[in-house]
């Protein structure tokens, strides 16, 4: 303000001394002129270090140095880019010549301030730098690009010990400059550093026995003598359990094989034969009633289409790997689109370019009929593979949950008295906790393994059957044949072997049928809540991505639509087989 | 006399249940694998909110004295701190909120779906065999057989995310708390109509299922036939012979499904992201905040016990000759 005082000033003594029109308007233009620019002389004044002969002329002055970037080491193959900046202001870009020149196969120029540039061969570049004015004063600097050759070393590997790929083989040989690399030398170590072996060669073989984490480093040198290393990691996980990681056998397939060979093991050692006439006779019997049960339930209509719908599903489950129609659902392919507008910022269902399908060029090919999720996936399969998840854990959990219940309810109808009191209070105590929340604290404490999704269901379901078995020994018990057995001095053991538990079990059964509805039900539950095994392909699992995903937004009905029409009707089927399942073996209620 | 007794022996069972329950929500968080140390003090937390953990659970002390203190907490209504959903304040402060919330959705859900139920089992079990009886059991069956959160994601897909006529999320609308009183009744209302209709659905075809089999049941009684052929009208068979029977069933039922209820009201909070206890469960076990897990599943798990209870007394007046 000062500086612009100073000029009205000057304005106002030009106007007063001036008298001749002519001289007034030329000091009027002046001072117009000197008006307008003086706000900017005033700021050019204040600033001291611009010259105006820079403003004028873009030379570069003394002061002013130029910078080829700092010297970096980049792999054969990889760009890089050479950037020349100045110390001085920004001013004149343009009229700056920025020229490189550097050996690669013979000497090349390139020219622009920023350039980038691929190195063919592999050694020390010295790249020069000139920098150029109109009236050709000129600066120069020099940057080194060291390129070295890029070894391939494969990726970072998880492996699982027992397993039969403990040895690894790692393949070097695409490592560029193919060709021109003169030894490889691979150092393997764990993780905290101690030496186990050296290696070399472009294909090697090494076996990682023990747990625990491992750095392989591959080190290659190539013909002009360039060294490069890459690191990978192999992360060695011990050993599961046998029980962990063959549970189905430990407790399905083992406990059965157990019982059958001690049945014929008893009866070789009784010297009876395997099959005696009574047997004959006994499976003649059951076959008469298993036929007139059937008749029963045949007549059934809605158990036997239930019955239908069931045996579909156990035959989607085993034969998922011929129905489907990608060979691994649960690898997502790989969108071969190039490099999409940046995902983060699209909704999540286009997150993926093969997501928004039931497109007609997808639909045609009969690779995806159902559609993808948002990783590409196919529905379709991934709905076959889910039905295997579901009936493993309703058949498998409602076993333990019988088992258990059947132990209790045999224990408190049986010995009665104060055994009966204290199971039945403890049933009662599980029987009033909630048993969804109580199996989300179970399986947030236990972690989201597959087994503990099993094991978890089968100990939360058991009082139910607990009480009708107790109920059912209860009357079993005042029948006059096991009165007699007492009274011949049979033991509680065979008492309860043969003249109980014949009579009790398929009374439950109906309960048992519908208990794997429940079960069913309830581990899509949990999938849903995201307590699920993330390695297991259930249904639950899928509709928790798609609730994750947004789906509902995106009107992606086929993702929604597929899993949830399938847990529908599996839990659907096996209700209504369990409601006709009671209606044959409790025939009191046939009248209704 | 004999109702008295019967009160008083329910009511010292509830007192003993009471006290399992908490002495199973004691230790079914310090018995499972890693001990106590590792469930209730989370990893990823900072020092001072597992310092804080661990002094309010008194850990460093043996069982016995920590399930003292224990006890003593929960009868004060001090459920300790949280450790990751809010941050090391007590859980006891940011609960009624959630509750409120949950008893507001499950309880208008639950009458609503009573009623509807027990009507739609009335409708059907009268018409046995007709059309309509099979048309509205095959709806109760399909939605009973249908997973709550199933349901709930077709209705959020539809009416939310297709026709937008609902909001997606949410208890309460956007600036709730400077709204006047019609304005926040109006936003609740908004937000709860989806939740409330899908739990209504859900649970009401559990009711309508028994309702109707326990009405079919009664409706071959002799007694029935007898009210017939006295010349009654059908509306005073059903009001004044059948129903009341028939309606025991429904109450026992009642009773033990709210565990399953409780089930139903998570998914559907889930769902539509109503800020309930449902959700903050969701919350509780995604962030691994062990200690708010075990105050609502204590809260939950009294909340049950306590309806077992009233079902129980519910029952007794329906039905007097229960002698158990």
């Amino acid at each position: 303000m000062a500086v612009f005082d100073t000029e009205m000033e000057k304005l106002q003594s030009c106007e007063r001394s001036s008298r001749s029109s002519a001289k007034a308007f030329g000091v009027v233009l002046f001072a117009v002129a000197i008006l307008a620019v003086s706000p900017l002389l005033g700021l050019m004044i204040l600033a001291p270090s611009l010259d105006a002969s820079d403003v004028r002329t873009h030379s570069l002055s003394a002061a002013t140095i130029a910078n080829a970037g700092s010297d970096e080491t980049v792999w054969v193959g990889n760009q890089t880019l050479l950037n020349a900046t100045l110390t001085t202001s920004d001013y004149g870009w343009q009229v700056l010549y920025f020229n490189w020149s550097f050996e690669d196969n013979g000497t090349l120029k390139r020219s622009g301030r920023v350039v980038p540039y691929t190195f063919s061969t592999t050694g020390i570049h010295n790249v020069t730098l000139t920098v150029t004015d109109p009236t050709n004063a000129s600066l120069t600097d020099e940057v080194v690009v060291t390129v070295v050759p890029e070894p391939v070393t494969g990726s970072n590997r998880i492996l699982h010990e027992g397993s039969d790929v403990l040895t690894i083989t790692f393949d070097a040989s695409l490592s560029e400059p193919k060709g021109s690399i003169v030894s490889y030398e691979w150092n393997i170590s764990t993780k905290a550093g101690t030496f186990l072996a050296n290696l070399s060669g472009p294909v090697v073989q090494y076996s990682f026995n023990k747990s625990g984490n491992y750095t392989v480093t591959l080190t290659v040198t190539d013909s002009n003598g360039m060294i490069a290393s890459k690191s990978i990691f192999v992360r060695v996980v011990p050993k599961p359990l046998f029980i962990v990681a063959h549970w189905i056998f430990t407790f399905i397939e083992l406990p059965i094989l157990l019982i059958v060979a001690y049945i014929i093991i008893g009866r070789l050692r009784k010297g009876a034969g395997l099959v005696t006439k009574t047997d004959v006779e006994k499976a003649r019997l059951q076959y008469k009633t298993f036929k007139k049960d059937w008749k029963v339930f045949k007549a059934n209509r809605l158990g036997f289409t239930g019955l239908i719908v069931l045996v579909m599903f156990v035959v989607m489950a085993i034969l998922a790997p011929v129905l489907s129609t990608v060979p691994n659902p649960n690898e997502h392919e790989e969108p071969n689109v190039p490099d999409p507008i940046d995902p983060k910022n699209l909704p999540p269902l286009q997150q993926n370019p093969l997501s928004p399908t039931l497109k007609k060029s997808i639909y045609t090919n009969w690779t995806h009929p159902l559609g993808t999720d948002h990783k590409g996936q196919d529905i379709y399969s991934l709905t076959l593979y889910g039905s295997r998840a579901s009936l493993i854990v309703g058949l498998v959990a409602t076993a333990i949950s019988v088992i258990l219940g059947a132990l209790i309810g045999l224990g408190a109808g049986y010995f009665g008295k104060i055994t009966d009191e204290v199971l039945m209070r403890v049933t009662d105590f599980f029987l009033v906790l909630p048993w969804f929340p109580l199996m989300i604290v179970m399986m947030a404490i236990l972690g989201q393994k597959f087994l503990w999704v099993v094991v978890v269901i089968g100990i939360t379901s058991w009082p139910s059957t607990a009480r009708i078995v107790r109920s059912q020994v209860l009357t079993v018990k005042e029948r006059q044949f096991i009165v007699r057995a007492q009274a011949i001095g049979a033991s509680d053991a065979h008492i309860i072997k043969t003249h109980i538990l014949p009579n009790v079990l398929p009374l439950i059964f109906a309960n048992t049928v519908l208990l794997i509805a429940i079960a069913i039900f309830s581990e899509s539950f949990l999938d849903f809540f995201g307590l699920g095994d993330p390695n297991v392909i259930s249904w639950g699992t899928m509709l928790e991505s798609a609730y994750e995903q947004e789906a509902f937004k995106g009107g992606a009905w086929w993702w929604i639509g597929a899993p949830g029409v399938a847990i529908v009707g599996m839990v659907l089927a096996f209700s209504l087989v369990g409601y006709a399942v009671d209606d044959v073996l409790n025939p009191k209620l046939r009248r209704r | 006399m004999e109702m008295r007794s019967y009160m008083a022996r329910k009511t010292l069972y509830l007192v003993i249940t009471l006290f399992a329950i908490i002495a199973f929500n004691f230790f079914l968080f310090r018995v499972m694998p890693g001990g106590p140390e590792d469930v209730l003090v989370p990893k990823g937390s900072s020092e001072f909110i597992k310092d804080a953990i661990r002094e309010k659970f008194h850990l460093n002390e043996p069982y016995p004295e920590q399930f003292a203190i224990y006890v003593k907490q929960v009868f004060t209504l001090d459920f300790g701190i949280s450790a990751a959903r809010w941050k090391g304040a007590n859980i006891t402060e940011g609960l009624p909120q959630p509750i409120f919330n949950t008893v507001l959705l499950v309880g208008t859900g639950t009458a609503l779906a009573i009623w509807l139920g027990v009507a739609l089992g009335k409708f059907a079990a009268w018409r046995r065999g007709k059309p309509a009886d099979t048309v509205g059991m095959a709806f109760a069956l399909t939605f009973y057989s249908m997973p709550t959160f199933l349901f709930a994601l077709v209705m959020l897909m539809v009416f939310a995310g297709e026709l937008k006529w609902f909001p997606l999320n949410g208890a309460v609308g956007r600036g709730y708390s400077d709204m006047s009183i019609l304005e926040k009744l109006a936003s609740r209302i908004y937000h709860m109509i989806l939740p409330v209709t899908a739990f209504t659905i859900e649970v009401m075809a559990e009711y309508a299922l028994i309702m109707r089999n326990s009405l079919t049941d009664v409706l071959t009684e002799d007694y029935i036939v007898t009210a017939r052929a006295k010349g009654l009208s059908n509306k005073a068979i059903l009001r004044d012979h059948a129903m009341k029977n028939a309606m025991l069933p429904v109450v026992t039922v009642a009773a033990i499904s709210i565990g399953w209820v409780l089930g139903g009201d998570i998914m559907v909070e889930l769902v539509f992201g109503y800020e309930g206890l449902g959700m903050l469960t969701w919350d509780a076990v995604n962030l691994r905040d062990f200690p708010l897990l075990q105050a609502i599943f204590l809260i939950m798990a009294i909340v049950v016990l306590v309806a077992n209870f009233l079902a129980d007394i519910i029952y007794m007046y329906l039905d007097p000759r229960v002698n158990v």
